[in-house]
């Protein structure tokens, strides 16, 4: 049926047409069929009931005299009767008296006398047969009877057979339904070809706009009748030519349109191929840009180098003060121009796009108190207060890029502790969901005017111009630490006021790693004495991260007193700063402190060497006592509490700065020699005890030979190179597989860069090496407190002969020039690197920068200029003069 | 006489209206003859209208009252000359109420009367008069000679009411010389077995009112097998005539009205002559089916020639 109204105009007509007619004709046909059998029934109904009245009333006067030929008389007569099926005459009491027919078979018992009884095939009527009389009596209240007038005799009983209606009924019904089907067929052939005729013409109608569609729009509707039809073609003939009309019209403007469309893409072309040549001129233009600046920052790097190598190699001794003075200045402007080119070379590769972020798992705590450990000698020495607190809640074990995370730190410290000049500069470590870290930098400076807090992270932008003149500084640092915080889909605000400090708050989404330990001790009582409500804060929430509750903060003078009470299970953290209490003779009062309590006394100084305002007796009375630096790290904290006896106390008596490394054992792998010999050299002079290995398998076969501290390696090394020593030695069960490793190269690409960290390393020192540098690098990842002074220049050049040197060169260019005619690259490379070591050994400028192009050419494979080149290093070689 | 009701209907209307006249101008003023009609059946009232039709309608004031209405114990309370007692039931009720007021009771079976036991009712001081509804036997028996002149043997079943007639009856026939056969039917008895025997031996078959056991089947069957057996049946009541009978002799109540008017005029005219009197209707009617004349082939003389035989057979018999 839904797809009869679906399909076409002429299906929806004849389903329109025949529905209402099928549903008339089917409700007058089951009407006039119910009707009929109904009027079947009822006669035979009707039949059953008179006959039985007149049985019972003639029967009256037989069955009331047993008269037995009367009875059977009648019920012949009666049995004639259509339909009747059987008759029985019963007595008052209901025994048969007479039966006949079916009823002559089976007679039912308790028949009801008020309605007939139907069964499957009959109809039984039941009536009372009473008396009859005649009336006699004129005056009934005078002469009428005594007792009833009227006296049952009997019953008649009368069964109509059924058969006959049934099928009758049955008759009807096949009747009716065949006259239906009849009348429906005729209806429905009729309907059809009404349909048809009305139909025809709109199907032509149809077809003529199917093909007017499709784009014949020559083709015409017949337009012969003078009906809605007729109207409706004439209307369509005349559409069909406006529209004919209208697309001609419409074809040539669009020709129009497309020639001068084609004609634009023509220049569009045209300007695109422009376009593609200025992007490529761009493009080279910006890659020029970054190896210029990438040049440059090398060719400035190498004469300040050059500048403090010489300076270094001033006998200090033999100058005046004055001199002295000079040397230190020239010292310190080398230093700050080496900054400011770090400062641009980060800012241009950031710029660039060219930084990828590391995700390793890192310890908050270690990457921030690094960058503390840093910048505490110049806190220090301005005489600022630096600290640290982290939020009891914030879990430590996070995963970042912890060198980048350090690079922002150290940009806003060292931020703070320049433009501070008094007062101190804090951290607050927080978080304010599982995944952000919150990092709070506060500083008690000059303070930011808020005309100028809008410009400030813009790249060579600085609060005022004059302060580049007072402080110093390429204005870079702040768009450094922006860019970064960015790269890490971070954010970054600052809060400040002129004259009131600033605060810069960081927010980093650094998702969590696992925590490798529990920072829970023991309970034990504790006493504590800062003098400062940041490092009381920031102490206590320590405590409350170490599961020691309510420490007892007590101020100074009255820290004996109280820590009394305390037993030798108990701890005293005692801040023991000449900053935070001026004028105190914190030598006494500690002494004092240990007379009077057995509980271990834990003292946080700003002076590294604090220890050494007690002699050798003092020291031992002091016992147990561990001295900590200001803010000092975490994990320090941890140990120093968690320890009832004295960790471990510096020899202050041979204490000297050149003997920092002391009894500390090294690894050196580096290929070069003079880089070897200069390692040597220096690490040993400063207390170290040198192994040496000229590529990565004698390293690991020196670590199968002896446990080292340490392990300074070369990336670019023969045989094994630098990352595959490491990958190596990390993945063995050697004793020396998880020392900390510093990598050295002249040069590493980012991927590189990469691969190494991977691979194991801690640290990665660019060659040529700052002593300084270094020092501070090996120290950190030793835990060793670094020297507070710069070390002294070393004189490791002069115990190599200048004549050793240049055959070392000239075999490194053999090498090279060998490896060029093989077209072995690899090696060429190798030999190259090894070139470039060299001539940062002996800061021989000329012949570094030259080995510099060297490098750049082999780099970017441009081979063409490369053996000229080697001939001139061979030349500079034979004239160098040391 | 058999008069069409209508007609007789017609006649009676203006008389009617006087009653209804004399009534109203009377009713401030005590009534001497108060009718206490049984109920309100048409034949009742007929008989009633009847009397009054008879009475003198200036001097003899009348008052009606029927069983049942509201105000009768007033109304019978008051000082009457003389209650006419329409009927059984009437009667029953004017005896219960007791008093001296003379009594007429009319239009009353005679066995209906004589259960009503009188003299129990200790009524000496009350003077009580009777008209019976019943025909006396010898006019049943002259009809039935009439109609069947050469009959020799009448048939008559007798119930236990009308057995009491049973001597009466034989005496008459007998002395018309002819025999009666008679049967005696009870409740527990087969009515057919005792009829069809008794129909079979007589010429005429006389059928007498017998409340007791005459109803309407027994009727029916005595018409039957007199049918069959070409036997005439003698009624009681027009209906019996209508229904099948040859000929019925009865008092229809303009009758019993006219006899018991005529009486209680006299009366009102002359109380000293008032006494108590039994007497069987006086003026009576015959009623006759020719169609059942046809069948039994008999020829049928008209009703008032019927009539006035059997009054001047009653005028020769003192």
């Amino acid at each position: 049926m839904i797809r009869l109204f679906s399909n076409s105009i002429q299906h929806r007509f004849l389903a329109v047409a025949l529905l209402p007619l099928l549903l008339i004709t089917m409700l007058l046909t089951l009407y006039t069929v119910e009707a009929r059998r109904n009027d079947l029934s009822q006669n035979l109904m009707r039949l059953g009931d008179a006959s039985s009245s007149y049985l019972a009333t003639i029967s009256d006067l037989s069955l009331y005299s047993r008269n037995m030929k009367l009875l059977t008389d009648t019920a012949s007569s009666a049995m004639r009767i259509q339909d009747v099926a059987g008759i029985a005459f019963l007595d008052r009491d209901g025994s048969p008296v007479l039966s006949t027919g079916s009823l002559a078979e089976q007679l039912p018992a308790d028949l009801p006398e008020q309605h007939p009884l139907q069964t499957a095939h009959f109809v039984i009527f039941k009536k009372p047969v009473y008396l009859s009389g005649v009336d006699f009596n004129d005056y009934q209240e005078e002469l009428a009877p005594d007792g009833s007038d009227q006296e049952l005799v009997g019953w008649v009983v009368l069964a109509l057979d059924r058969t006959s209606l049934m099928k009758e009924q049955e008759s009807i019904l096949l009747t009716s339904a065949l006259l239906f089907l009849i009348g429906m067929l005729i209806a429905a052939i009729f309907t059809y070809y009404l349909g048809l005729a009305l139909i025809s013409p709109i199907r032509k109608l149809t077809e003529t706009i199917k093909l007017m569609a499709a784009g014949n729009l020559g083709v015409r509707a017949e337009t012969g009748t003078n009906d809605e039809l007729g109207i409706l073609a004439k209307g369509i003939n005349q559409l069909a030519e406006s529209v004919a009309e209208g697309r001609e019209t419409l074809e040539h403007r669009i020709r129009l349109a497309t020639r001068q469309l084609q004609e634009t893409l023509e220049n569009l072309q045209l300007k695109n191929q422009e376009l593609e040549l200025s992007k490529q001129a761009a493009e080279s233009a910006n890659q020029s840009k970054s190896d210029f600046l990438a040049r440059m920052s090398h060719e400035l790097r190498t004469p300040i180098t050059s500048i403090q190598g010489f300076v270094r190699l001033l006998d200090v001794a033999k100058l005046s003060e004055s001199d002295r003075q000079y040397c230190q200045i020239i010292d310190q402007a080398a230093l700050q121009l080496l900054t400011l080119i770090d400062d641009i070379l980060a800012f241009s590769k950031l710029q660039s796009n060219t930084v990828v972020l590391t995700q390793q798992p890192l310890d908050l705590a270690e990457c921030v108190e690094q960058v503390i450990a840093m910048f505490g000698p110049q806190a220090q020495h301005k005489g600022l207060c630096l600290g640290v607190d982290y939020a009891p809640d914030l879990l430590l074990d996070r995963i970042g890029d912890s060198i980048r995370i350090q690079q922002i730190l150290s940009n806003l410290i060292s931020n703070a502790i320049k433009f501070t000049e008094k007062g101190g500069v804090f951290l607050s470590l927080k978080t304010n969901d599982v995944q952000a870290v919150i990092i709070e930098i506060r500083d008690t400076g000059i303070g930011i005017p808020e005309t100028a807090q809008d410009q400030l992270f813009n790249a060579f932008a600085q609060a005022d111009t004059s302060i580049s003149r007072r402080f110093g500084g390429t204005g870079l640092g702040l768009s450094i630490v922006k860019s970064l915080v960015d790269l890490m889909d971070g954010d970054i605000r600052l809060y400040s006021h002129e004259g009131q400090g600033s605060t810069f708050v960081i927010q980093l989404p650094l998702s969590m790693a696992l925590p490798d330990h529990s920072w829970r001790l023991q309970p034990f009582r504790l006493v504590i004495s800062s003098c400062n409500e940041f490092i009381d804060n920031s102490l206590i929430h320590a405590m409350e991260r170490f599961g020691i509750s309510n420490p007892a903060l007590v101020p100074l003078d009255k820290i004996a007193d109280v820590s009394s009470h305390l037993s030798q299970n108990d701890r005293v953290i005692l801040c023991v700063s000449p900053l935070l209490s001026p004028g105190v003779d914190l030598a006494s009062l500690i002494l004092k402190l240990r007379g009077v309590t057995p509980a271990k006394l834990v003292l946080l100084s700003t002076q590294f060497n604090f220890y050494q305002q007690f002699n050798a007796k003092e020291r031992a009375a002091l016992q147990p006592i561990d001295f900590l630096a200001l803010p000092p790290s975490l994990a320090e904290l941890h140990r120093a509490l968690g320890e009832t006896i004295t960790h471990q106390l510096p020899v202050i008596d041979d204490f000297d700065t050149a003997q920092v490394l002391d009894g500390i054992n090294i690894l050196i792998a580096e290929d070069n020699q003079f880089t070897r010999l200069l390692l040597d050299t220096l690490l040993g002079r400063l207390g170290a005890y040198c192994t040496l290995a000229s590529n990565g398998v004698e390293a690991l076969a020196a670590c199968q030979q002896d446990r080292f501290d340490l392990l300074l390696i070369d990336v670019h090394m023969p045989q094994k190179n630098g990352i595959e020593t490491l990958t190596t030695l990390r993945r063995s069960d050697n004793i020396n597989a998880n020392i900390p490793a510093i990598a050295l190269t002249a040069d590493i690409l980012q991927q590189e860069e990469q691969s190494l960290f991977d691979a194991g390393a801690n640290g990665l020192l660019l060659k040529p090496l700052n002593e300084n540098q270094l020092l501070t690098s090996i120290c950190e990842l030793l835990h060793l407190q670094p020297p507070s002074n710069p070390l002294p220049p070393a004189e490791v050049t002069g115990d190599i002969s200048p004549d050793l040197f240049r055959q070392e060169v000239n075999e490194l260019l053999q090498n090279a020039r060998e490896s060029l005619a093989r077209n072995d690259l690899q090696d060429l490379r190798e030999s190259i690197h090894q070139l470039l070591g060299i001539a940062g050994v002996f800061q021989l400028t000329e012949l570094e920068n030259k080995v510099r192009r060297l490098h750049e050419l082999v780099k970017r494979e441009r081979l063409e200029d490369v053996p000229d080149l080697l001939l001139d290093l061979e030349q500079d070689t034979e004239q160098l003069e040391f | 006489m058999n008069i069409p009701v209508r007609k007789r209907l017609f006649r009676i209307t203006p008389v009617i209206g006087a009653i209804c006249f004399s009534l109203l101008l009377a009713s401030p003023a005590r009534a001497a003859v108060l009718l206490l009609l049984s109920s309100d059946a048409p034949y009742y009232r007929e008989t009633a209208e009847a009397l009054r039709a008879h009475l003198s309608p200036a001097k003899d004031s009348v008052e009606l009252a029927t069983l049942g209405q509201q105000n009768l114990p007033a109304v019978l309370g008051q000082p009457h000359q003389l209650i006419v007692a329409i009927g059984s039931k009437a009667t029953r009720m004017a005896l219960d109420q007791g008093g001296s007021i003379p009594l007429l009771s009319i239009f009353i079976p005679k066995n209906a009367y004589d259960a009503l036991q009188i003299p129990a009712l200790n009524t000496n001081q009350r003077s009580l008069s009777v008209i019976y509804l019943d025909q006396p036997l010898n006019r049943v028996v002259s009809l039935a000679a009439l109609l069947e002149p050469r009959a020799t043997r009448f048939g008559t079943v007798f119930g236990p009411i009308s057995r009491e007639s049973e001597a009466d009856l034989k005496a008459l026939t007998n002395a018309r010389g002819i025999t009666l056969e008679q049967a005696y039917l009870n409740h527990e008895d087969n009515p057919l077995a005792i009829l069809r025997p008794l129909v079979k031996q007589a010429d005429v078959f006389i059928a007498l009112p017998d409340q007791a056991i005459l109803n309407r089947a027994i009727a029916k069957w005595i018409l039957h097998l007199s049918f069959q057996q070409k036997v005439p049946v003698i009624g009681f009541s027009k209906a019996y005539t209508n229904a099948g009978a040859l000929a019925s002799i009865y008092s229809a109540p303009e009758d019993i009205g006219k006899q018991a008017g005529e009486l209680v005029r006299n009366w009102l005219s002359n109380p000293d002559q008032r006494g108590a009197q039994e007497q069987y209707p006086k003026y009576f009617t015959i009623s006759t089916n020719p169609a059942v004349a046809r069948s039994l082939n008999i020829n049928l003389p008209a009703e008032n020639q019927l009539y006035r035989a059997i009054e001047q057979q009653e005028q020769a018999v003192p």
